[in-house]
């Protein structure tokens, strides 16, 4: 049991940091594209960008951080202390979703707010409030998804006790391997037949994002090929 | 290949989620290994076997090897 919560613990401190860095990436994103806009050159707009001269930056990044700091001291597996691995798990996965549904819709209301008063006060868009829009239809699917598809006994098991090994067995493993094989020649596929045409003929632009792209995708699935054979 | 899993688990009176408690797999794998579609790895097959008190060649069956043995029965 102790080994399965450190593993959990990596695995949950990881999600963590995967979050803050998707969420963190996502603003500093917006405020370089916007900051380009407005002139800068791409160093300035970088320099711009981390320095939170909006703010909006900063108190995402704050903000990112308390979140994650919430979600690592409580949601941590309980299991063990006098409660079945799953009924631990359950109340994991409610604590997640809870965690997963506040900041959502938070953010989904200020953006609606926001939209809202732009329009009646009969304002254009700004391009800020449209990436939000986007932004806050994903976070509304994904707060649907969570309370509208129930868990997996063995998902709360996993919850329950860090324990990953029953919904990563190996046939999940074996799942995972054909889907990826499956993936990635359709990615190329559409990379050549999309990205290719739509770069030459509608951009007018040597198609170099699309080859580096392709060129990318091959290059890691060479390694990890090479990687797994070695191993396996 | 085809098991015996199905089979062997309704004589013991087991689900397919106690077996796959007992295994340390998914639900849907047992379902998978039961429905032929899915075949286990040697450790599995082994762990199973041994849940079900059996060998591993009585359990998992070639095709051919089932069929041959359909027809002297």
């Amino acid at each position: 049991m102790a080994k399965a919560q450190r593993v959990g613990r990596a695995e949950m401190a990881a999600s963590v940091c995967v979050m803050v860095l998707s969420m963190t990436y996502g603003v500093l994103v917006v405020r370089v594209l916007l900051a380009r806009r407005s002139g800068l050159g791409p160093a300035a707009a970088l320099r711009d960008a981390i320095s939170g001269g909006w703010g909006v930056s900063a108190a995402m990044m704050v903000g990112a951080v308390a979140c994650a700091a919430a979600f690592f001291l409580i949601n941590r597996p309980v299991a063990g202390e006098g409660i079945s691995p799953e009924t631990a798990g359950s109340r994991q996965w409610r604590r997640m979703r809870l965690f997963a549904t506040i900041p959502a819709l938070a953010f989904i209301l200020i953006t609606a707010g926001w939209v809202s008063f732009i329009m009646l006060t009969g304002k254009d868009l700004p391009d800020l409030v449209l990436i939000m829009l986007g932004l806050a239809v994903f976070y509304a699917v994904v707060v649907m998804v969570y309370w509208i598809v129930k868990p997996t006994r063995e998902y709360l098991y996993a919850q329950g006790t860090g324990d990953r090994s029953r919904i990563d067995d190996e046939r999940a493993q074996a799942v995972k391997g054909k889907a990826a094989a499956t993936t990635i020649p359709v990615f190329l596929g559409v990379i050549f037949l999309v990205g290719v045409p739509y770069e030459m003929l509608v951009q007018g632009v040597l198609p170099v994002r699309s080859y580096a792209e392709a060129g990318v995708i091959l290059l890691v699935w060479g390694l990890a090929s090479r990687h797994w054979n070695r191993k396996l | 290949m085809r098991s015996r899993v199905r089979e062997l688990r309704l004589e013991g009176g087991l689900t397919q989620e106690e077996v796959a408690d007992r295994v340390g797999v998914s639900r849907q794998t047992i379902i998978s290994i039961e429905s032929g579609r899915y075949n286990p790895s040697i450790l599995l097959a082994y762990k199973l076997a041994g849940l079900f008190s059996e060998s591993v060649e009585d359990l998992f069956l070639l095709a051919e090897q089932s069929d041959a043995e359909g027809n002297h029965g």
